[in-house]
């Protein structure tokens, strides 16, 4: 139990991360345990592994691509953007092909708009219109089927 | 930013050891090193001159580093065996050791390349931390400014960073 709460700490008490007290009692463990001992020992030889990681030179012509790539990359910067200018004088309203305009009135499309919903609510209220409701000659074979069922039951309408 | 050039000059190798340890080829730290001093050339109005350019620079860099590993949402390809091969960093890098007899000097290669394989094998945020803490032997408060989080986040993944190499590194069998 002793050995796991030490291996916990190990990579702390190598790094020298340890308060005073608990380095002392971690040495003292260390030196009377054999497999704690080697525990240590791997983790120096992995922090001294990680300390002198070599660093990779610097490849030839870094400097050179880079300074190029800078320099790219103010001159796109500080080049002029294309501008997009329309002549209005010569063609003040352009006009599509089918002749109509490009930017149609607002109050134009809302009075469109308006008449659209207008038919579409009457058709709705008063529909297409039935020619018999205002002759009054025969009444429908709907209605004449209705009266026969209620007199077979007696009612008499 | 008129002295690019000067800071490209006198910071590029700097930033080019940090990029190849951080993605472990050339072709990335290559393209690293560029971003990040296009970024930098980008964000020059945010730059205070009162303060050292390559501190800077280097916040550029591993910001970049996360950024974009976390937009491609890959992960380095991981080798099936520790690189040994000569392909990762360290690795087929021979440290000149003159006092040292050719043994000695043969098992400390060996050793840099299973650390450099072990490093290889890590994610990129438990990677940029033990590179900032144990290879480059910077604080923990350091290395938490430089990543832009806090230091209990650095820390906590500084020692999973350690317990992930130290079971790689375990001998086999």
């Amino acid at each position: 139990m002793i050995c796991s709460l030490v291996k916990n700490l190990m990579d702390l008490y190598v790094t020298g991360r340890l308060a005073e007290f608990e380095a002392r009692w971690m040495k003292t463990h260390v030196e009377s345990c054999g497999r704690c001992a080697a525990e240590a020992a791997a983790w120096e030889t992995l922090f001294e592994g990680l300390r002198v990681f070599p660093a990779a030179p610097e490849p030839a012509g870094l400097k050179a691509v880079l300074k190029a790539a800078v320099s790219a990359a103010v001159r796109a910067e500080n080049a002029p953007a294309p501008e997009l200018v329309v002549d209005r004088r010569s063609d003040p309203e352009p006009e599509l092909s089918d002749g109509c305009r490009r930017d149609p009135a607002p109050s134009l499309v809302f009075a469109f708009g308006f008449a659209v919903f207008f038919v579409s609510v009457s058709m709705s209220v008063f529909g297409p219109g039935v020619s018999s409701q205002t002759s009054g000659e025969s009444s429908p074979a709907g209605v004449s089927q209705i009266v026969s069922s209620t007199s077979v039951s007696g009612v008499r309408l | 930013m008129g002295d690019i050039d000067k800071f490209i000059e006198q910071y590029s190798a700097r930033a080019y050891a940090a990029a190849y340890r951080l993605t472990g080829n050339e072709a990335d730290a290559w393209d690293l090193v560029q971003e990040a001093f296009l970024r930098a050339l980008e964000k020059s109005d945010l730059y205070d001159p009162a303060f050292d350019f390559g501190g800077w620079l280097y916040r550029i860099l591993f910001r970049v580093y996360l950024n974009r590993r976390r937009a491609q949402g890959r992960r380095r390809e991981i080798p099936l065996e520790p690189a040994c091969d000569g392909d990762s960093p360290g690795a087929g890098e021979p440290i000149a050791a003159r006092e040292e007899s050719p043994p000695a000097i043969a098992e400390r290669n060996e050793a840099m390349a299973r650390i450099s394989g072990a490093l290889d094998r890590l994610s990129d945020e438990l990677r940029a931390c033990i590179v900032l803490v144990d290879v480059e032997g910077r604080s923990y408060e350091e290395a938490a400014g430089i990543l832009d989080w806090p230091v209990g986040s650095v820390s906590g993944r500084v020692f999973r960073a350690r317990r992930l190499m130290r079971e790689m590194l375990e001998p086999r069998g």
